[in-house]
């Protein structure tokens, strides 16, 4: 610690802190424009000039560190009056448009103008006319002429975004910031997150209300597993206006990807369910919520009555609450079963770090504390965007290395330090034959106890595999000589159970349980919770199979699974219900149709990808018509009639599915016992049984997507370049088929056939197909029999 | 010299207006008359002030262009230079023209002085400072202007801008924009801004001598910039995350041009040629690129893989480079010449001066030339197995190179011998201390007087004490030998590493060369043109043994000349080497300014191997930077360019 003086207090703050870091601790204000936390200094504003005694000019705070015994002055009449010139110059060219701007109100530039008391500027700097001009993305609106290039987009774009689509172009007065590179443009919003003045704004939002009208709610995302902190603009308590971010709130600390900044709009969409429906014959009519109460009560008794088993299936986005009161709900009968989406991943993933002993919860901090980050099957653009952030941060602030196992170019690809193109199925092999080298090398954790089964001829799975030896070798010595590491993995395991019990031993191989964080990334939003709150759930495919009588809360099976499988499942139920916002695939075989309406009108918790919660919170309506049908169905059969969500929580915290750990944050019972590897049995690189394999990447751009065309307009029409079904093919298997770039590919499984235009991936591995599942998913997914990313297949010109 | 009628320059006021010519005093700064043959220079306003040596030049025309220039180099980042010198030059201009005002110039000033006082580099910190010298001590000049409503009388200029790191490269890097690009995270760009001057970006990175450094203007407030160790960091940073490069070959010419040797000069002269559209094809004796970087620098200081790399980024851009083609062997000049347009010679100096001790020319084994030890060496050979003992003759890097080498092939014993101290060194001091570190034993003010064999082996080498005289022509202390002082060093290996020499072997008609009395290539010193008509040479066989960054830039340069030579136009300096000549008459680093800015933030250095550990290793002895290391180490950059506007005519 040093101790420094600011306006004359003493003051102590970290070595390595900048001048205005120490201020801003001290609660002392220094104006800024360009400075922003979460970048590097920039520095180009100058408004945060200070005078240090004994030095003769003027320096900026943000970037001039603090010294031990220094005196800095903050405020005087001549740093007054350099600032009020400098906002004066700022003001020269600027339009004074603020009535229909839709930053006005919470602008930066009319902060300080009035913090300055400037009534008018009687300068003048000869400029060429700026204008509105095309930006990078459709979803904001550049107003060129608004810009006061503090640059802190540009910056962000590269530091927060690892993008390099703005640029700063020209010099003086004519220098602008200019959408250089649209095409690697991600529609993250971090430009517009970050900018303080109206130069960026969203496409859609300035005609919708004014800051002022507005009531701000902050609430979870319900995207991806990340559980990102965001804030809902609502204008009479009836429309979202606009998403905004408080850097201050972790753990995404004002960032979002597309979906979470301009995904919303499917909240507002007017195809929303407003009434129950209640099946009479073939013929749904309208029907009351507590006729929908009725008829779902009576179906389900009366099947339990005559000893029929009643499946319940739950989103994993669904909150905790409404999980809890299904639990409560299925209590009521004799045979149930649980199931969701989240078993898929999530279960499988939850499960093995139990049984192996791997540490969790885990925080997203600890990237910070490794020097190397490995990142394997986990795309981090579809989802989790924001732990891509996560990573590049490490290595802007730590140097932490990166190292990519995936067999596609993935969001970290580019800054990473190797990136070993494994195959699909070769995971297992890979991470074994790893292990096996650090053991031979003797570079094991010695405390790793059972690494028998894992020693000598395992190594040579290596070699089986095929990769690219260089790639390998680099993999194993970054690995062998990390000190402490981070483990990123997603969905691009293979799903056998010993790809993840592979990773899993190499990491306590490497002694992560002691040092470093196995982090899961999951898909949805409440996958954790969903897990955690109902019993032994299962895959939806077995419930589906199983029940005889079927109650689902927000999911969608035809999302996922291969449709002709679910059809026949649904349509030989003797009872469905189907409880949603939008009308799915699924609801057209239910007899009782009910609303659940979006996250917006929730209130209660998921918990994310990490193992901690999250707060929901209910930003416009006055309750949630989906927990509304659940509490009064629990209460007509006879579980007790809950007053809100607030009670069922108390239950959840209650039977400690979740408890607050010591800085009293809420989240899972962490997982104690020692770390145990599992045997690894007999690893063999996976044997094509067809020459190609085709990954299915499961983008959950959309909180609903039941292929009935309710979709983000914004997240997903107006982004072409990220959005959108797309088949890839590696550049080596397209010449070699002769299939030009978009031109048709026939693909066959053992299960079907489909045809597609093909979109050359450069650095997809040899051998495989990439599908990016998002509105057209039903014809690739009978390609499978049931759930599958990975399937065998051959592949011809179209 | 002009004769100064008034400067400013460096706070010193002279004032000859009004003065007889005999009577004019001189100031201290000098001008030069010319800026190039027949184009006298009239006046000089920069960073420091103004000197004005022709009462023709219409101050107030001057003040306006160099606002504009400053308008022009302004990158656009801070908003008091970006628009605060668009107010002035606007107000300028008025006055320029003849719609000045009286309160303009109260206005300029106060403007002037908060961009001065408040802006992010030395654009706008030093861009006002000879406009608002120009107003005071030109004051009537601008009052009359206004009052009469003149017009400016234009004249004619050459602007450019430097910076003290850049002004003394000899390769001029743009050192505060790679520099500030890394600060920004921008790597790649970072190291695409090296390589606009240089193809060996991650060679100078790790063995560049630096003047950069020492004529850093961040040392005035702590230390100096980690300049190299930032360069290696981009270079790295491109090969370690496999960061693809955007090239094309733009072969479009159709004159050839070969290029005798892949060392630092040849390469850059290639990688010039071929970015101009000339097909080049580079002959290499060694079967790597590098030359003496290759063979005369130890691994553990420059890897392989780095000059591997950036002979694969030459070629890259259409360079053909044939390896293991000895010129005056495997193919002669004469053949060159007849098939290629234009030759480039870049051989080096890969031969030892000799100590001029009696027996050295014996053969005796254990006797082994400094560049041929390391040759060895860097061949995976140690030259002579059953000697364990070694003395190392001489205070260069070679010599450096050849006492930490030695403990690298497993000698355990290491003497090195002087003849002056330690601080007449020619070496890198940072060198010096590593080989210290790693335990080399120093012998000071000794020199070796004979050879002491036994059956045709080295088995010691007598020595005399030296003592320190008077300065020679290098202005170092002469050493004179004491008479009676001689005393034996007992030794398996003798190593003189006292100098290199060029190796004429390849060329059969070495009389038709024009030589210097040091044996070099005589050439023209703006063109680089050699006596023969098409021959060029650059590099260590022209200059004489020398740093790594100047063949580069000799390289480049030349390159520049053959391409004007192969248009059939006169080859002449061009207009950014007349610039380099020209701040070189003045001190760009003003090592006493006061910068009036807080520091006390030392510089980051490269994490060292123990000298325990690495002295018995090959394996690169320092880590580069860490991202977070080079970002923090780039962010203490103070960006010092300033604008030179020069009035000619």
């Amino acid at each position: 610690m040093i101790t420094l003086k600011i306006d004359g207090k003493e003051i102590k703050t970290e070595e390595g802190k900048t001048i205005l870091e120490a201020a801003r601790e001290n609660n002392i204000y220094i104006p800024t424009l360009c400075y922003h936390e979460n970048l590097l200094p920039i520095g180009s504003c100058r408004l945060c000039i200070v005078e240090i005694d004994g030095y003769e000019k003027p320096m900026a705070s943000c970037t001039t560190g603090a010294v031990e015994g220094i005196s800095v002055t903050t405020q005087s009449e001549k740093l007054f009056a350099m600032r009020q010139e400098y906002v004066k110059f700022l003001l020269i060219n600027h339009p004074l448009e603020c009535p229909h701007c839709d930053s006005g109100g919470e602008c930066r530039l009319q902060d300080l103008a009035f913090e300055h008391r400037i009534e008018k500027v009687d300068l003048e700097a000869e400029r060429e006319p700026k204008t509105v001009k095309p930006y990078a993305t459709a979803m904001i609106r550049y107003a060129e002429d608004r810009c006061v290039l503090c640059l802190r987009c540009v910056h962000a774009c590269r530091e927060v975004s690892g993008r390099k689509v703005l640029e700063l172009a020209g010099t003086g007065i004519e220098a602008a910031m200019t959408p250089a590179a649209p095409a690697d443009c991600i529609s993250c919003g971090e430009c517009l997150f970050m900018c303080p003045v109206g130069a960026l704004t969203e496409q859609e939002s300035p005609q919708k209300s004014r800051k002022w009208q507005t009531k701000r709610q902050t609430t979870t995302c319900p995207h991806c597993g990340f559980g990102c902190s965001l804030d809902l603009d609502v204008y009479e308590d009836r429309l979202i206006t606009k998403v905004v971010t408080n850097p201050s709130l972790l753990p995404n600390k004002g960032s979002l990807c597309v979906m979470g900044r301009f995904g919303y709009d499917f909240a507002n969409n007017g195809a929303q369910l407003t009434q129950p429906t209640v099946k009479q014959g073939a013929e749904a009519a309208g029907a009351t919520l507590a006729q929908a109460v009725e008829t779902t009560a009576s179906a389900l008794t009366k099947l339990d009555k005559e000893g029929k088993s009643i499946g319940f299936i739950v989103s994993a986005r669904a909150t905790n609450e409404e999980a809890y009161m299904i639990t409560q709900i299925a209590k009521n009968f004799s045979k149930t079963v649980f199931g969701t989406a989240g078993y898929y991943h999530t279960g499988r993933v939850l499960e093995t770090m139990r049984r192996m002993g791997i540490p969790y919860p885990y925080e997203y901090g600890a990237l910070n504390a490794c020097d190397l980050i490995v990142v394997a099957g986990a795309d981090l653009v579809g989802n989790n965007h924001l732990l891509a952030n996560k990573v590049r941060e490490a290595v802007k602030n730590t140097g932490a290395k990166v190292a990519v196992v995936d067999p596609s170019p993935v969001a970290l690809t580019r800054v990473s330090d190797v990136w070993v193109k494994v195959a699909p199925g070769s995971d297992a092999a890979f991470f074994t034959g790893i292990a096996a080298r650090l053991i031979a090398d003797k570079k094991n954790d010695p405390e790793a106890a059972n690494i028998e089964g894992l020693s000598g001829s395992k190594a040579d799975a290596l070699a089986a595999c095929g990769i690219d030896e260089k790639s390998v070798d680099k993999f194993y010595k970054l690995l062998r000589d990390a000190s402490s590491i981070a483990v990123i993995f997603g969905t691009g395991l293979s799903g056998k159970a010993e790809s993840m019990e592979a990773l899993f031993n190499l990491c306590i191989v490497k002694g992560i349980q002691k040092t470093g964080a196995v982090m899961p990334t999951a898909l949805q939003s409440n996958a954790v919770g969903t897990l955690s709150v109902l019993p032994d759930a299962v895959a939806t495919s077995d419930v589906l199979e199983k029940a005889d009588g079927l109650f689902i809360y927000e999911d969608d099976p035809f999302h996922y699974l291969a449709g002709k499988s679910v059809e026949q499942a649904l349509k030989s139920k003797s009872f469905l219900a189907v409880c949603d916002m939008f009308e799915t695939g699924t609801s057209q075989y239910a007899h009782v149709v009910v609303p659940t309406g979006s996250f917006a009108r929730k209130e209660g918790s998921y918990v994310a990808e990490d193992g901690y919660m999250r707060k929901v919170v209910r930003s416009e309506g006055s309750a949630s018509p989906g927990f509304e049908f659940l509490r009064m169905l629990l209460d007509r059969l006879g579980g007790g009639l809950y007053k809100d969500e607030a009670e069922a929580s108390t239950v959840i915290f209650g039977k400690e599915i979740l408890v607050n750990d010591d800085l009293g944050r809420a989240g899972l019972k962490p997982t104690n016992g020692t770390a145990k590897i599992a045997s690894p049995g007999k690893i063999e690189p996976g044997k094509p049984e067809k020459p190609f394999t085709l990954v299915l990447k499961n983008v959950f751009f959309h909180h609903h997507l039941a292929g009935k065309a309710v979709y983000s307009k914004m997240a997903y029409l107006q982004n072409p370049p990220i959005a959108g079904d797309r088949l890839f093919i590696s550049r080596e298997d397209a010449e070699a088929l002769g299939i030009a770039d978009g031109g048709q590919v026939v693909i066959e499984s053992d299960h079907g056939k489909v045809e597609y235009p093909a979109a050359i991936k450069e650095g997809l591995k040899k051998g495989v197909l990439e599908y990016r599942m998002l509105k057209n998913r039903r014809d690739v997914l009978n390609l499978t029999d049931g759930y599958a990313k990975h399937i065998a297949v051959t592949v011809k010109k179209g | 010299m002009a004769d100064v009628i008034f400067s400013s320059w460096q706070g010193e006021i002279v004032d000859n207006r009004g003065k007889a010519r005999e009577s004019f005093e001189a100031p201290k700064v000098k001008l030069p008359g010319e800026f190039e043959n027949g184009l006298p220079v009239k006046a000089f306003m920069g960073w420091d002030g103004i000197i004005l040596c022709d009462e023709s030049v219409d101050i107030i025309d001057m003040s306006v262009k160099y606002a504009e220039a400053i308008q022009k180099e302004s990158c656009g980042r801070c908003i008091p230079c970006r628009i605060g010198s668009k107010v002035i030059l606007g107000t300028l201009r008025g006055i320029a023209e003849g719609r000045g005002k009286k309160e303009d110039l109260d206005k300029i000033r106060t403007i002037a002085a908060t961009i001065k006082d408040g802006s992010k580099c030395q654009i706008g910190q030093t861009g006002f400072v000879p406009l608002l010298q120009a107003m005071s001590f030109f004051g009537p000049e601008f009052d009359r202007s206004i009052a009469e409503g003149r017009k400016a009388k234009p004249g004619d200029y050459r602007i450019s801008v430097t910076a003290p790191c850049m002004s003394v490269c000899p390769s001029q890097l743009d050192i505060p924009a790679y520099v500030e690009a890394i600060s920004e995270g921008r790597f790649t760009e970072s190291l695409k801004k090296v390589r606009e001057n240089t193809c060996m970006a991650g060679t100078l990175g790790r063995v560049c001598v630096r003047p950069c450094e020492s004529n850093c203007r961040r040392a005035n407030i702590d230390e100096a910039i980690s300049i190299k160790s930032l360069k290696r960091f981009v270079a790295d940073w491109e090969v370690e995350k496999s960061v693809k490069r955007d090239i094309t070959p733009k072969i479009d010419k159709s004159k050839k041009i070969a290029v005798i040797g892949a060392g630092p000069a040849g390469l850059s002269c290639a990688y010039y040629l071929a970015q101009m559209g000339y097909p080049v094809t580079v002959f290499e004796k060694l079967g790597e690129p590098g030359g003496m970087a290759a063979v005369g620098i130890p691994d553990y200081r420059l890897p392989r893989m780095t000059l591997d790399v950036e002979g694969k980024f030459v070629e890259s851009f259409g360079v053909t480079i044939k390896y293991g083609v000895e010129l005056g062997k495997d193919i002669t000049l004469d053949q060159i010449q007849k098939e290629f347009d234009a030759v480039f010679i870049g051989v080096g100096a890969h031969t030892s001066q000799p100590m001029g001790v009696q027996g050295e020319d014996a053969g005796y084994r254990g006797f082994i030339a400094g560049v041929k030890y390391l040759l060895d060496i860097n061949n995976g050979v140690d030259p002579y197995p059953e000697g364990k003992k070694v003395v190392v003759v001489g205070g260069g890097n070679v010599a450096m190179d050849c006492v930490r080498s030695s403990f690298r092939i497993g000698k355990p014993d290491v003497h090195l011998v002087y003849r002056r101290t330690k601080k007449e060194m020619p070496a890198d001091p940072v060198e010096i201390h590593e080989a210290e570190e790693e335990g080399v034993e120093f012998h000071y003010l000794c020199n070796p007087s004979r050879i002491i064999e036994k059956d045709g082996k080295v088995v010691g080498v007598e020595c005399i004490r030296m003592e320190l005289g008077e300065p020679d022509a290098s202005g170092r202390r002469r050493p004179v030998p004491v008479p009676d002082s001689e005393f034996v060093i007992e030794t398996d290996i003798l190593i003189p590493a006292i100098g290199q020499a060029i190796d004429w072997s390849f060329l059969e008609k070495k009389e038709e060369f024009a030589i210097t009395k040091w044996n070099t290539f005589q050439v023209d010193q703006e063109t680089f043109a050699t006596n023969i008509p098409g021959i060029f040479s650059a590099g260590d066989c022209e200059t004489g043994p020398d740093v790594l960054v100047r063949a580069c830039g000799n390289g480049k340069r030349a390159a520049w000349k053959i391409d004007e030579y192969l248009k059939g136009e006169k080859p002449k300096a061009r207009e950014s080497e007349k610039y380099v000549k020209f701040f070189g008459q003045f001190k760009v680093y003003d090592k006493n300014e006061n910068v009036g800015f807080l520091g006390d933030h030392p510089r980051m250095l490269l994490r060292a191997m123990a000298p325990e550990v690495r002295k018995w290793t090959f394996e690169e002895f320092e880590q580069g930077f860490r991202t977070d290391e080079a970002i923090t180490e780039a962010s203490r950059c103070l960006r010092c360019y300033r604008i030179g506007m020069i009035a000619v005519g």
